[in-house]
């Protein structure tokens, strides 16, 4: 049973940490119609930039993780206005293209400036002890992290679903034709969401790098967001959350029963079947096809 | 064969001797193959035999960027599991060998290896387009990596890869080193032979009816899953190719080899030589190879030698700039800005009669570069200038 | 209209689309005897394009009805296979591979018609062999639009006139058994009109035409076509001649819309 609760628990942790960065790249698909294959890097930017001040005890964790969030929204939009912007209207797999150049500018950034360190973050303010939960043990710090994702995430949701700036952003998604001649400025909209979505990968990164060393390497875990925004829908920011919640339960369960090797096949044998079989997701809208 | 006209000489507009746009292609195909040998051939006597063990890593790279290239210029096909076919290669190449199976059996085998994967993931990919069927070849490649490490962990003593044993046992390693410059070259040669032959002929054009407009080239006759399906085996058993022999040349195999770096490195060869074009998919080869080795050269003039361990990853900066600059600026990449410039030499020339002036003062230079079907048409005669030698990529 | 031997060369017979909800096309019938151009008119969205699509194959899962080439019938088919049994296409807006020449493009309207296969383009002379008819069709038809000067051109920086006629080019190269042009001279001025409908007359007269073409110009129609008929709202509204058609207060009704 105790298998079944850290099963469910670190499921549930890693679901709130694929939320954000879902959620960030819904964002991002809405705007620029591309998935940003250069999310994982965002991730180990901000965990990165904070870790690595938190060990030379340079700034306080707080002013650390605004500042690491600042930074890396910041070579969001720049990149967004440098690149993407010359991008519209052409073939679908050029953003995809240059977001992977952008992945590879960071990653090599990455290693420059840490090499192969790894760093954790301590959050203050959060107590180090365990908790019993249905015979097992849990740490605090994990069930805080844990929550303060999702509550972050359904932050997000909320203002995209109940407030003006939301209904704004929505209209700028659907169609941006008819929202500019409706006095929304669609391109603040999209520069807005980019930074969003890098601001929102960063805090995801500090996160993360609360229960586990973060390095250049965990690239990865950005781009296991993507299972989780295919299957809720590219275009659905609720379905980011249901797909997050999905296949973070997925990871945590498989982490137990068959190990940790076994992570990136699962999560990515469910990409493949989503894609080929139910490409707009459980929630996104469908596309048709027109001669 | 008929005569080549040189660029800037009278000739009729609808002279029916004149030369064929295809031929010229076709010709132009050869000119490639004939730089590559002389290319090595230079290569081979001036290089040390650390230098020309990275131009034989050059040459194999080049033999991925041509399939890349026509499964991505050429086809349309957007694939970022390249990484995962060079996995797919090397590891078959050792696993046959640990089945007792040795050279040149085992590339063989792996080459077939790599092309059944190719229609695994192509069978699906047909039903795929732009970021679906990028994110397809991107799971493609994790699954790969999974299978990979799974073989690479259960095998006793190879922790930290498998090791293969060196082709050329004879000899020092300079002539080692030549030995294998030249085998690739042949190589390369006959895998640049046979993807100019497709792409001059029915396949390519169906093939780039399918990348610009698929529904027209099905209502044309093209039999649209055929031709993805084997465009999807070709590349894949090209790429599975280089793999076998990777594992040859550099005689270790670990799933490092397997990484989306890798695969976005493949990307950028194509880019910066140029989409759709096999001798820009060789340039971008060897540009991108070359280049750790260029900027540890030049790193220390700027930046001083502490950088020096930082070689790998201000590469790895470069060509992601790379990419992002001709991605957005020209995918038809520095084939294409050669074509431009050549073409604006024969625009100029037409204006000025320069050739005439040239080859009168004794000489006779022809101005054509080797590529340039516009040195076909006669400006004079067209309604418009032609925008010459470059396809339409994103609005800028 | 039926030729000599009673076959006609296509027989559309109740043929219906349905697709989003959409009735596109309601019991279409329609005849095109061997040697026979019917133009098809009528007002936007009357279902003319829908009807060519249908007959290109592009609508195989929400087609119901008969197609019949020959007597072969063409409805499940593949794009490709019906355009193996003979139907050449050109479209409204001219798809061109633009990094390729006109003399590219049209080939590859010849892509049927080339004897060899994948395997066999290793061997370049046996590509020039079997390319050479080919490529010599398409200059005769360049000849014959007067563009013979622009073969080797980059398609790109062309005028949107010369993208279409290599457009129609690329569909009659292959010689169908049926021509199948949409909108052919839409888009262009007085004079390039003119130049689409002296090259199709050519062709008429060189090689024999038949075809169904659709087409706003009214005038293009009283020169080319034999038959004609009038679409609204997916129906077949009036059938007969080009002149009976046009001149009809059905077909009045038919291009206001008011029916």
């Amino acid at each position: 049973m105790d298998q079944v609760v850290l099963s469910f628990l670190s499921g549930l942790a890693t679901a709130g940490i694929y939320a954000i960065l879902s959620v960030g790249l819904v964002l991002l698909f809405r705007a620029t119609g591309t998935l940003n294959f250069a999310h994982g890097e965002f991730l180990v930017l901000g965990a990165m930039i904070v870790g690595s001040m938190q060990a030379s005890h340079h700034l306080p964790v707080l002013a650390g993780i605004v500042l690491s969030g600042v930074i890396v929204a910041a070579v969001a939009v720049i990149f967004y206005q440098i690149v993407l912007r010359r991008l519209i209207g052409s073939a679908v797999f050029m953003p995809v293209v240059a977001t992977l150049g952008l992945a590879a500018v960071l990653d090599g950034v990455a290693s420059m400036l840490w090499t192969s360190n790894q760093y954790s973050v301590v959050l203050p303010g959060i107590p180090t002890s365990s908790v019993d939960i249905l015979g097992a043990r849990v740490g605090v710090e994990v069930l805080a992290v844990t929550g303060i994702s999702f509550a972050i995430t359904g932050a997000v949701v909320a203002v995209f679903r109940f407030t003006t700036l939301g209904t704004r952003v929505r209209a700028a998604g659907q169609d941006p034709m008819l929202a500019s001649q409706g006095g929304i400025n669609v391109r603040w909209i999209y520069l807005g969401s980019w930074a969003a979505a890098g601001f929102l990968a960063a805090i995801a990164g500090v996160l993360l790098a609360t229960s586990e060393a973060v390095n250049t390497s965990s690239v990865d875990i950005g781009l296991a967001a993507f299972p989780a925004v295919l299957l809720g829908g590219l275009d659905s920011v609720e379905g980011a959350l249901v797909g997050s919640l999905a296949i973070g339960m997925l990871q945590g369960f498989t982490t137990t029963y068959l190990g940790t090797n076994y992570l990136d096949l699962v999560s990515y044998l469910v990409l493949l079947v989503v894609v080929l079989f139910m490409p707009a997701g459980l929630f996104g809208t469908r596309e048709v096809r027109r001669l | 064969m008929k005569r080549v006209r040189r660029a800037g000489q009278p000739g009729g507009a609808s002279d029916a001797s004149r030369y064929d746009g295809v031929q010229h292609r076709i010709l132009s195909a050869g000119g490639v193959i004939l730089a590559l040998v002389a290319a090595t051939a230079i290569m081979s006597l001036k290089l040390s035999a650390a230098d020309l063990f990275i131009y034989d890593t050059g040459l194999l790279a080049a033999m991925g960027a041509v399939a890349l290239n026509m499964l991505m210029g050429t086809a349309g096909q957007i694939s970022i599991g390249n990484a995962a076919f060079l996995g797919i290669g090397s590891f078959a190449c050792v696993w046959f060998l640990g089945e007792g199976i040795g050279f040149p059996y085992d590339i063989v085998l792996a080459t077939i290896t790599a092309g059944i994967a190719g229609l695994i993931v192509g069978i699906p990919a047909l039903r795929l387009q732009g970021l679906y069927l990028a994110l397809a070849t991107l799971a493609a490649t994790y699954v790969v990596y999974f299978i990979c490490n799974q073989y690479q962990t259960d095998s006793v003593g190879a922790a930290s890869g498998f090791i293969v044993n060196p082709l050329f046992s004879s000899g020092t390693q300079s002539s080692q080193e030549r030995d294998w410059a030249w085998l690739l070259t042949i190589l390369l040669g006959c895998i640049v032979f046979i993807a100019a032959s497709l792409s001059l002929g029915r396949s390519g054009r169906a093939w780039r009816l399918i990348r610009d407009h698929e529904l027209v080239a099905s209502a044309l006759g093209v039999n649209v899953p055929f031709y993805k399906l084997s465009v999807f085996v070709i590349s894949s058993m090209i790429i599975g190719f280089e793999g076998a022999w990777t594992a040859y040349l550099i005689q270790v195999v670990t799933i490092d080899q397997i990484s989306l770096t890798v695969a976005i490195s493949y990307i950028a060869m194509i880019l910066i030589g140029g989409l759709d074009s096999i001798l820009g998919a060789l340039i971008g080869a060897m540009l991108i190879t070359v280049l750790p080795t260029a900027v540890t050269d030049t790193l220390p003039r700027f930046l001083g030698a502490s950088y020096l361990a930082k070689v790998p990853q201000i590469s790895e900066i470069i060509y992601g700039a790379l990419i992002i600059f001709f991605i957005t600026r020209s995918p038809q990449g520095i084939v294409g800005w050669s074509r431009s410039i050549g073409s604006r030499l024969v625009s100029l020339n037409k204006r000025w009669g320069l050739a005439r002036r040239l080859s009168s003062a004794g000489g006779g230079v022809a101005l054509s570069s080797a590529e340039d079907v516009v040195s076909g048409a006669e400006a004079d005669d067209c309604e418009s200038e032609p925008a010459i030698g470059r396809t339409p990529g994103p609005a800028h | 209209m039926l030729g000599s031997n009673g076959a006609s060369a296509l027989r559309v017979k109740d043929l219906t689309v349905r697709f989003a909800g959409i009735l596109a096309l309601d019991h279409v019938t329609v005849t095109v005897g061997p040697g026979e151009v019917v133009a098809v008119v009528g007002s936007n969205g009357a279902g003319k394009s829908t009807l060519l699509n249908a007959l290109c194959g592009l609508l195989r899962r929400n087609a119901v009805g008969e197609i019949e080439l020959y007597g072969e019938s063409l409805l499940g088919r593949r794009p490709w296979s019906i355009a193996a049994l003979g139907i050449g296409r050109s479209f409204q807006e001219p798809r061109l591979i633009e990094s390729g020449t006109v003399l590219e493009n049209i080939l590859c309207g010849a892509h049927l018609q080339l004897s060899y296969r994948m395997p066999g383009q290793l061997w370049a002379g046996k590509v020039l062999r079997a390319e050479g008819p080919a490529i010599a069709r398409a200059v005769e038809l360049l000849r014959l639009a007067g563009l013979e000067r622009y073969r080797h051109a980059p398609v790109s920086g062309l005028p949107f006139g010369v993208r279409k006629i290599v457009d129609i080019i690329r569909a009659i190269v292959a010689e169908p058994r049926l021509l199948v042009l949409d909108e052919p001279t839409s888009g262009l001025d007085d004079d390039e009109q003119l130049e689409v409908v002296q090259l199709l007359k050519a062709v008429k007269q060189e090689l024999g035409l038949t075809a169904m073409v659709v087409e706003h110009n009214m005038d293009v129609v009283r020169l080319l076509a034999d038959t004609a008929i009038g679409m609204h709202a997916g129906r077949v509204i009036t059938t007969g001649s080009a002149h009976e058609v046009l001149d009809s207060t059905d077909f009045l009704n038919v291009l206001t819309g008011s029916s």
